[in-house]
């Protein structure tokens, strides 16, 4: 055990090394995207440059994209969504958001995954939403961890905010994880968005701090799966 | 003065450009397979128009034949026209391949014979051929021009017509006759008769010859008054198999065009492509230029993205490009906005996403007017604002109310369920994506729309949470229940 913290030290010394030797190699932080959401904001805001991945409830994740569409409203930039099982819903937002909305539709992970690595080499847009909460388990199953590396490398010279929406945690080597969750979810039917923004529950982790949970954890406020229930008798 | 800017053996010209032909050549009139203009290789070797086919095959059988390719000279007509128009607003397109300018307003301290000279260089540099005439009439200014080598400035009209063939006015034959009978074969031989004894024996055809040779006669100009058109085409007479022949011709029809765009002070904010196929159809796309520019790579990428994936049911015959031209954008935007870093790298970044995606998979979605579930647009990211009402012109009762609750994920196509109602509620659900009790529900929810229509709909939805807290949307259609999407899981 008190091998970790010299490995850790160890690790610091190494990048330090590199990033005296190599600085165009390190890579540039540009700050962080504050969406307005006290849960999202609490500690600082969204990561620039940096692939944040966002895991939890299906509601949660909404929610996300709620606050990013309502601060590009307000701060007049545009969001990618990559939608992984299209499955948004346009009746559902407000128009003013959707003008702010660029809607990428795939109707698989592959095509996902290459869409967002298009979208992030272009990096005209600052906001990237990767949507793979409704994408069934076996496909989230094949997704090379790779891909998360080559990701990790495309933006973390630029300003752009990429978030990655999971059912569970997934990606591996994320410096950001983001654990969402409404609190009570048959209630928020009935709430305004703005009511339901300010009760979103957000546990932010990052990498080198304590409570970092790590992919082979559950999420704290995510499920992995739904489990089945029984039909009740007489069903039609 | 007038100038003039001829191209000599248009025809062939335009059935020239594009391509490279060194050798002997003619262009063929394809229905009576007659030779109708030829070049100076294949006069040299005793060629002529009029010849059939077989005929110049039989002098020199390394002649190339070319069909008229009259889209070709359409758009070299408007080259010439828009060269013209450079110089002057009042320009007459006398015929093919030629057209006069009055240049009456310019400088008096302009060098005809300079600006001649840039002319033909300018041509020269198209691969093309010009003669350029001068003169202080039209019609002296075209009959310089079809004599220069390759400019003419007419100063002395009467020193200039005297020693030219009447048969350089083109009379009618009747006419060229009587005049060969009396033993006049130059201008000057006929200006030298008595004027009214000439047009009281030959009639108003020459008093008309007469007057065009005068050097005084000022015709008014039949002026045109057309936008420049940027547009280029091309007729193959092999079969194209690949894509690599028309990404080369298309790289050089916008080395042209663009620089005609910037000699004009313009830019590129629209790219028509049109490729005629075998079947006598055509394959037709329209780019818009989201910054529009006057870039060649700009414009190549975006032609390159699209015939990457691109495959044709025929085989095609021809390429046709043109380019919808406007002033540089000079945009001001508000002061947070921020814009896109390059507009036109995204554009193409969309293209790429359409061509694997589909064309309706990437852009803004923008909601039907109607309550019918599931109906709305994706339209292209750079006009989503086309055909939009302004905000502030919408009535109260436009207005969406502002909306509440969770937003769905909707399952597109939505998975059959079987559905247990009790008491008029619905009490389990059994589907492919969830099966469990419910436990709390709302609705239910009827739409129903275009109910005068064979096609109107019907629809009942409930919103249901089950026992582990997952909620969905179900509908019902007749007595088809279906899981329309999940609003929690």
């Amino acid at each position: 055990m008190s091998a970790v913290p010299d490995k850790r030290g160890q690790l610091a010394a190494l990048r330090a090394l590199v990033a005296e030797k190599f600085p165009q190699t390190a890579p540039v932080r540009s700050g962080r995207l504050r969406t307005g959401c006290e849960a999202l904001d609490r500690r600082g805001g969204l990561l620039r440059g940096g692939l944040t991945e966002v895991c939890g409830s299906l509601a949660g994740g909404q929610m996300v994209l709620a606050a990013l569409l309502e601060a590009a409203v307000r701060e007049a930039f545009w969001v990618a969504l990559i939608d992984g099982a299209d499955a948004f819903e346009p009746a559902d937002w407000p128009g003013d958001q959707l003008d702010r909305l660029l809607w990428v539709r795939c109707r698989e992970t592959g095509a996902a995954l290459k869409a967002a690595d298009i979208l992030l080499r272009d990096g005209n847009l600052p906001v990237l939403l990767l949507d793979l909460q409704m994408v069934p388990e076996r496909q989230l199953h094949r997704i090379p961890a790779s891909t998360w590396h080559r990701f990790h490398r495309v933006i973390e010279n630029s300003a752009t905010v990429l978030l990655v929406l999971t059912p569970r945690p997934l990606v591996e080597g994320t410096p950001s994880r983001i654990a969402v969750k409404i609190p009570s979810p048959w209630k928020a039917m009935t709430a305004s968005r703005r009511q339901l923004l300010d009760e979103l529950v957000a546990q932010a982790f990052e990498r080198g701090r304590e409570d970092f949970f790590p992919e082979d954890r559950e999420a704290p406020a995510g499920r992995e799966t739904r489990t089945p229930c029984v039909v009740p008798s007489g069903a039609a | 003065m007038f100038l003039c800017l001829l191209l000599p053996d248009f025809r062939l010209q335009a059935a020239l450009r594009w391509r490279e032909i060194t050798g002997p050549a003619a262009v063929v009139d394809d229905r009576a397979d007659l030779l109708l203009e030829v070049n100076a290789a294949a006069r040299a070797l005793g060629i002529t128009p009029g010849q059939t086919g077989p005929q110049a095959m039989a002098r020199n059988g390394r002649i190339h034949l070319l069909p008229r390719a009259e889209a070709q000279e359409h758009c070299l007509n408007n080259l010439l026209v828009d060269r013209a128009m450079g110089l002057s607003p009042d320009v007459e397109h006398t015929a093919p391949g030629a057209v006069i300018a009055d240049l009456h307003r310019a400088a008096k301290t302009l060098c005809w014979q300079q600006l001649a000279d840039t002319l033909v260089a300018q041509f020269r540099s198209d691969a093309l051929t010009l003669q350029v005439g001068v003169a202080s009439t039209p019609d002296l200014a075209l009959l310089a021009a079809r004599g220069a080598d390759p400019v003419a400035v007419v100063y002395d009209p009467s020193a200039f017509v005297a020693p030219l063939p009447v048969s350089a006015l083109e009379p009618s034959e009747a006419v060229q006759q009587i005049l060969a009978a009396w033993g006049v074969g130059t201008v000057g031989e006929l200006l030298r008769l008595p004027r009214s004894g000439v047009v009281e024996r030959l009639g108003a055809e020459a008093d008309d010859l007469l007057r065009r040779v005068s050097g005084r006669h000022r015709r008014p100009l039949r002026t045109i008054r057309q936008r420049p058109e940027y547009a280029e085409a091309f007729d193959f007479d092999y079969e194209v198999e690949t894509s690599a022949p028309l990404l080369f011709l298309l790289r050089r029809f916008l080395n042209d065009l663009t620089a005609r765009l910037r000699e004009a002070g313009r830019v590129a904010r629209q790219m028509v492509l049109s490729i005629p196929l075998d079947d006598g159809s055509r394959h037709e796309r329209t780019f818009a230029i989201p910054s529009p520019t006057a870039d060649v790579e700009v414009l190549y990428r975006i032609l390159d993205t699209h015939l990457e994936t691109l495959q044709l049911p025929q085989r095609p015959t021809g390429l046709r490009l043109r380019l919808e031209d406007a002033l540089p954008a000079k945009d001001q935007l508000q002061l947070f906005e921020s814009a896109l870093r390059d507009p036109n790298l995204f554009g193409e970044t969309l293209a790429r996403l359409k061509a694997f995606l589909g064309n309706d998979a990437v852009g803004v979605p923008i909601p039907a007017d109607t309550h019918e579930p599931d109906r709305f647009t994706v339209k292209d990211f750079f006009s989503r604002e086309e055909g939009r009402p302004p905000a502030d012109s919408l009535s109260e009762s436009d207005r969406k109310p502002a909306l509440r609750g969770l937003p769905l994920r909707r399952c597109r196509p939505a998975p059959p369920a079987r559905v247990v109602i009790q008491r008029g509620r619905p009490f389990g659900l059994a589907s492919e994506i969830a099966t469990g009790a419910v436990t709390c529900c709302a609705g239910p929810y009827r739409l129903s729309g275009t109910w005068w229509d064979p096609r109107g709909w019907e629809i009942e939805e409930w919103d249901v949470q089950l026992e582990d807290g997952a909620m969905f949307r179900l509908a019902r259609r007749g007595r088809r229940w279906t899981v329309e999407g999940c609003y929690e899981a």
